[in-house]
């Protein structure tokens, strides 16, 4: 019997004790594998500081959005972890869908977040975005939205041009050479002058010159391509098993802390048997 | 990008299918590319169960010319 806080059994297979918010999700996106489950209920009790690997920060709570891409279909990946009933994703064109999670075409394939930095109020100063990466292709943006002339812009790219590229919330860039593309990579932005991309938990660039922030788009976040007002550019081929869009909240997504939410989602990959 | 094939549209095919859902919670993003030809993606043509679009599986196929930035 799935319930609140009960535990599954499934056959004889003893599973953990269920998170709401992992009942809430595999309930909305038909997820009955327990391998799948239970990886989810693992991940959120690490997100939520109440699990093996995490047991005092809440980044679940300073999250947006958390698409932990399981399942397999369009139907499953489009599922919001923090919150089911927000910030469902739409996909457009050749996305790919499967269980390593979706996969662009670098031609017309994306997602849409809905989610705006501007009108869903995202601080200006105070803000991140993640993605897992498991592929190393050179191209395109993984999650971004901006506005024309890449204003005001909110984008990861893992690795385009042998680069990784954020802006967060700004009309200048932060780059770092990156040999493959392959791994977690977050972009954050906690203050009005510097932003900073982390690559599987290690700071990769701290920008502190020319990397002020201007205003937020109100574009909404695309997944596997940029929104630029509208628009979509800079299409991506990658393959990507996880996205996050949250605010950094000084204590929760500090610097000290990659290091932790890293091992979390690098632990979910991998009791997926996906990790790269 | 070289030898990435797409699937070629009519007009009359594009305006028939834009923004429509081909398969459960995906839905046809038609482009223009650099010859201004509307296109759609193999995956798209690959992926279409919903009917009435499964003719786009018989889409004639071209070479993608992007087009610039």
């Amino acid at each position: 019997m799935l319930g609140l806080g009960l535990g599954l059994q499934l056959n004889s297979y003893p599973l953990f004790v269920l998170d709401p918010a992992t009942v809430s999700f595999i309930t909305a996106a038909g997820i009955t594998d327990p391998t799948q489950i239970n990886a989810i209920n693992r991940l959120v009790l690490n997100l939520k500081g109440k699990g093996n690997l995490n047991s005092s920060i809440d980044f679940f709570s300073a999250s947006y959005a958390i698409y932990p891409f399981v399942g397999g279909s369009a139907t499953a990946h489009k599922y919001n972890l923090r919150d089911v009933n927000t910030f469902l994703i739409t996909y457009g064109g050749g996305v790919t869908h499967n269980s390593n999670g979706i996969t662009g075409n670098g031609i017309n394939g994306f997602g849409d977040t809905f989610f705006s930095p501007l009108n869903n109020n995202i601080p200006l100063d105070d803000l991140g975005i993640s993605v897992y990466s498991r592929t190393s292709t050179n191209i395109g943006v993984e999650l971004g939205g901006s506005d024309a002339g890449l204003t005001n812009s909110l984008y990861l790219q893992t690795r385009a041009g042998g680069f990784s590229v954020m802006q967060a919330n700004s009309s200048t860039f932060a780059a770092v050479a990156e040999p493959t593309g392959q791994g977690l990579f977050v972009a954050v932005r906690r203050n009005s002058t510097s932003m900073q991309i982390y690559k599987n938990g290690i700071s990769s660039i701290l920008k502190t010159s020319s990397a002020n922030s201007s205003s937020r788009t109100a574009s909404t976040l695309n997944l596997l391509r940029q929104n630029t007002a509208g628009v979509g550019t800079s299409y991506s081929d990658k393959n990507l098993a996880f996205a996050s869009i949250f605010t950094v909240t000084s204590s929760i997504y500090s610097d000290a802390k990659m290091p932790t939410y890293y091992d979390i989602i690098q632990q979910f990959q991998t009791d997926l048997n996906r990790q790269v | 990008m070289n030898n990435i094939l797409v699937g070629l549209l009519t007009e009359i095919q594009k305006e028939q299918i834009q923004g429509k859902e081909f398969a459960k919670d995906s839905f046809f993003y038609v482009i223009k590319d650099a010859n201004n030809n509307w296109v759609i993606s193999i995956q798209e043509m690959e992926q279409a169960t919903i009917p009435p679009y499964e003719w786009v599986h018989e889409l004639p196929l071209i070479e993608y010319n992007p087009k610039p930035l």
